[in-house]
């Protein structure tokens, strides 16, 4: 058995496609819920909250001792894992009380508890940004950017998607089209800035290679940036003047475009989190310096 | 109040991986992963070229990340310092392993203590110290507190033929690394990070 040890910057391997999916999941479940409310959309609801589900169950596909996950309540005061947990279990439980209770009727009780659930949906939107960011580890998820930006993203995602679904089910919104691109130009900025604010650590700079030139490249600019951001914010813009069956088709083309573009937008951030090398710089040796600087920076044994 | 820490003095580090073998030895840590590992590098160009060595393990930090980010509170620190895992409560989420700037917690994937050495049915060396570790959780060096608690050194300290591990209380003045920390020049792994650890390098 080979025994080799990087040196050198070393990626995040414990967070991959999984976790994003789920990060993903809950975002934009939690924010399809909330604009279901501000449409009058129930049937929009019931998807959001499915969303928010799908997440859960990747997240504990991810656990290694799934059957503990009830554990996992009781850091609230520390651990953003904690506090997610949370708020996911507060948000699951009265999001279905309020839509159980508005199919029964009992308008009374269905008010007050779609008013909690979207209060508590904005921590579940802003939870995964927030859990990435406690990893004081990875310097590029640092700062507060990563949360507002994946905040956005979620309501951005959403929003292309009830934008998408109303017409279907027969309703109609006409604000829910600038809102989205509204949502869209606030997402790509905050990314911007994001990246621009970055620390310019050698963890960092090797992050920033690997989005824009190296294997995270196309994921990144063309899903992250063109699916993502580019295709539904033209054609979110174009579509507006037209109706009819095909647009009906090309709408949801763009919805289903923003969802693969959110996810390669925010797998790509989650894969290119690196670690700061371990071995300093310098050489180690106070005396007698050696004629040029450190020849490598990886060794293996 | 102790604050156990280590001090590796590089000047004597021979980089024979003697401390990995022992830590290896005692712990029984599954394949692939490593407490105590050697960090080696060429440095300068002929004829002033030369070898340096990096042992590392748990930093045990003063402020470690790994700790507030556990959401069951598995990961803890102890009062005498040392940074440890409670298998029994880990969840497996990883956070903690994510969040460690040093990559000194390893994740045990679910199958690996079926996987021993030899390819075939694990040895009864590793059924009995693979029994040590639950499937699905977190890692460490734990600085070796059983032996510890015993009054012993870490197994790592003990094996160290060229004596460049010493082990003790930092909070002490007067024990063994205090007094070189004051002698010597030193520095810890990525002070940057804010983490404070408790494991020093002496300068060689």
């Amino acid at each position: 058995m080979s025994l080799k040890y990087q040196t050198g910057v070393r990626f995040n391997h414990h967070l991959g496609p999984q976790e994003t999916l789920s990060f993903m999941g809950e975002g934009v479940g939690a924010a399809l819920f909330a604009i279901a409310l501000f449409t009058d959309q129930p049937l929009l609801a019931g998807p959001g909250i499915l969303f928010v589900i799908g997440a859960v169950f990747a997240l504990l596909g991810h656990l290694g001792n799934p059957q503990r996950a009830w554990r996992a309540i009781t850091r609230i005061g520390t651990s953003w894992v904690s506090r997610g947990t949370l708020f996911i279990s507060i948000f699951i439980g009265v999001a279905t009380l309020s839509l159980v209770a508005g199919y029964l009727g009992m308008t009374a009780l269905q008010q007050p508890l779609a008013v909690a659930a979207l209060v508590v949906a904005v921590p579940v939107m802003g939870y995964a940004g927030m859990l990435l960011r406690s990893m004081r580890a990875v310097r590029l998820w640092r700062g507060p950017f990563v949360p507002l930006a994946f905040v956005a993203h979620s309501l951005a995602t959403a929003l292309i998607l009830a934008w998408a679904l109303i017409p279907l089910l027969g309703g109609a919104a006409a604000w829910l089209q600038p809102a989205a691109m509204v949502a869209l130009v606030a997402s790509a900025l905050l990314s911007v800035l994001h990246l621009l604010r970055a620390e310019r650590s050698e963890g960092v700079r090797a992050s920033f290679e690997r989005l824009f030139s190296g294997d995270l490249r196309t994921g990144f600019l063309v899903g992250g940036c063109v699916c993502g951001i580019v295709v539904p914010l033209v054609v979110t813009a174009v579509l507006s003047a037209f109706a009819g069956g095909i647009v009906m088709v090309l709408m949801l083309a763009v919805a289903l475009c923003r969802l693969y573009g959110d996810f390669a937008y925010r797998n790509a951030v989650v894969i290119a989190g690196a670690y700061e090398p371990v071995m300093p710089d310098w050489p180690m040796r106070s005396s007698t310096p050696p004629a040029a600087p450190v020849a490598c920076s990886t060794a293996a044994h | 109040m102790a604050r156990l820490g280590m001090v590796i003095d590089l000047k004597v580090c021979v980089g024979c991986h003697a401390c990995t073998a022992a830590c290896k030895a005692t712990n029984g840590t599954p394949p692939d992963i490593y407490f105590a590992r050697v960090h080696e590098r060429e440095v300068g160009v002929f004829p002033n070229a030369r070898r340096e060595f990096l042992p590392v393990l748990c930093n045990h930090c003063e402020d470690p990340p790994c700790v507030p980010v556990c959401p069951t509170g598995a990961s803890y620190k102890r009062e005498d310092g040392i940074v440890a895992v409670k298998s029994d409560l880990c969840i497996g989420c990883r956070s903690c392993a994510t969040s460690c700037p040093y990559e000194h917690r390893h994740y045990v994937k679910p199958g690996l203590l079926d996987t021993g050495y030899f390819n075939g049915e694990l040895t009864l060396y590793e059924k009995a110290k693979y029994s040590r570790w639950d499937e699905g959780t977190v890692i460490k060096c734990d600085f070796c507190m059983d032996r510890v608690d015993q009054g012993l050194q870490p197994a790592c300290v003990e094996t160290c033929p060229a004596e460049a591990r010493i082990f003790g209380d930092l909070a002490d003045p007067e024990s063994a690394p205090s007094k070189l920390l004051r002698e010597r020049e030193s520095f810890t792994l990525l002070p940057d990070a804010g983490t404070k650890p408790s494991v020093h390098y002496l300068k060689a």
